[in-house]
């Protein structure tokens, strides 16, 4: 399993500026967040959003990854042209009460059912922005299944907190 | 749908060729359906609505520790504070999740209060990852979300007391990764020193407080009450 996903991830970096290039010339339908996949249509990334980061070399992406097929399937990576590094990470809190964040290296997205990226759970870390993003900006995302392959979505940035106002009321705590 | 095109204008799609627009309509389908769901309440601080938070009828004394703030000024905190509303929150700029959540939520909510009680609580965001919060990341950090936020900062011992003066477990550095990133452990409590007596008799976990519970809360603490 590990080695599998090691390779995927590796695939997925040489790949990304070559599979976003393709995506921008492809998709046209417009029906929803995600452009490009190997299965299209059952597994979705939906509602990609990024708040305006304070600090502007870090920021969280925020999504619904929707598998709507009858396969289990895992991400193994996401990678984006304006960060030097993105990390799946969960935010949890840890037996004395801190805040900490866990990557996710291998991330269960079971059969017919969607995981929730949202403010206080599961992020998609971009470290080192190499562009001074601003509201309204769209960021490429590419995010590697085990199964789908690859999936183009597109994150848009947004005021902080806007995407909070609507997620915070329905993450699971 | 319709859609605005003087919206269209001003997006730009970063990471591929322009030619995206099929990708560009997917992101404003999104952006309609999320927006469609924000509502904006009303400034209602009527008092029979539920607290945020949790309460300490004690209370949690302040601090007594002079750290710097980011303007390379020394912050006696007990001093500083003494008959304000000051919210008090660790955490650090290299933060991608709880430390904006927090902060952003508190200034939306203030941009939602406006005037009046509750409208100017100090906020103080004390910056444990020394190596990196330093006073000028502070001030471009806290100055992107609402510039009347104040960094405070100080040694690695200072923070360290100051952190545990207020009963918060020690702050932690993770090992660093490939390119040298590294997270920080910290607590996620705001805490909320009420102008009559100083003391914190309110906290709440930032991350997962909506701006519309310190819109009710604030000008309740700003009058001393917090409960």
């Amino acid at each position: 399993m590990i080695p599998t996903a090691r390779t995927l991830l590796a695939a997925a970096a040489l790949g990304a500026f070559l599979l976003v290039g393709a995506a921008a010339c492809g998709s046209g339908d417009g029906g929803s967040a995600s452009a490009q996949s190997s299965d299209p249509g059952t597994l979705r990334v939906e509602d990609a959003t990024i708040d305006w980061p304070a600090n502007p070399t870090t920021a969280a992406v925020r999504m619904v990854v929707e598998n709507g097929t009858d396969t289990d399937d895992t991400l193994v990576s996401v990678s984006s042209p304006v960060a030097k590094t993105t990390t799946i990470h969960r935010t949890e809190t840890d037996d004395a009460g801190r805040s900490t964040m866990t990557e996710q290296k291998d991330l269960p997205v079971p059969a017919d059912s969607e995981v929730t990226f949202a403010p206080g759970g599961l992020h998609v870390m971009l470290t080192g922005i190499t562009e001074d993003l601003q509201v309204g900006d769209e960021v490429a995302l590419t995010l590697t299944f085990e199964h789908a392959g690859t999936v183009e979505a597109t994150a848009r940035v947004v005021e902080p907190g806007s995407a909070g106002d609507d997620t915070e009321g329905s993450h699971d705590h | 749908m319709t859609t605005d095109p003087t919206a269209w204008s001003r997006r730009r799609f970063l990471g591929a060729t322009v030619t995206a627009s099929g990708l560009a309509v997917a992101g404003l389908a999104g952006c309609s359906l999320s927006q469609a769901s924000t509502h904006d309440p009303s400034v209602d601080t009527g008092e029979k609505k539920p607290w945020g938070g949790e309460v300490d009828e004690q209370g949690l004394a302040k601090p007594d520790i002079t750290l710097t703030d980011m303007n390379g000024e020394p912050f006696p905190f007990v001093e500083k504070t003494k008959g304000k509303l000051a919210l008090l929150f660790f955490g650090y700029t290299n933060c991608p999740d709880v430390c904006p959540v927090t902060l952003s939520s508190l200034a939306r909510a203030l941009d939602k209060i406006g005037t009046g009680p509750g409208s100017d609580p100090m906020v103080l965001f004390v910056g444990v990852d020394t190596a990196r919060d330093t006073p000028e990341q502070l001030k471009t950090y806290l100055g992107r979300i609402n510039p009347a936020f104040l960094g405070l900062t100080g040694t690695d011992h200072q923070i360290a007391d100051a952190n545990k003066q207020v009963f918060n477990p020690p702050i932690t550095l993770e090992p660093p990764d490939a390119n040298g990133e590294y997270a920080v452990g910290h607590m996620s409590k705001v805490f909320a020193y009420s102008p009559t007596d100083d003391l914190a008799h309110r906290y709440y976990n930032g991350d997962k407080v909506r701006p519309q519970t310190w819109v009710q809360d604030l000008p309740r603490l700003a009058k001393g009450q917090f409960q």
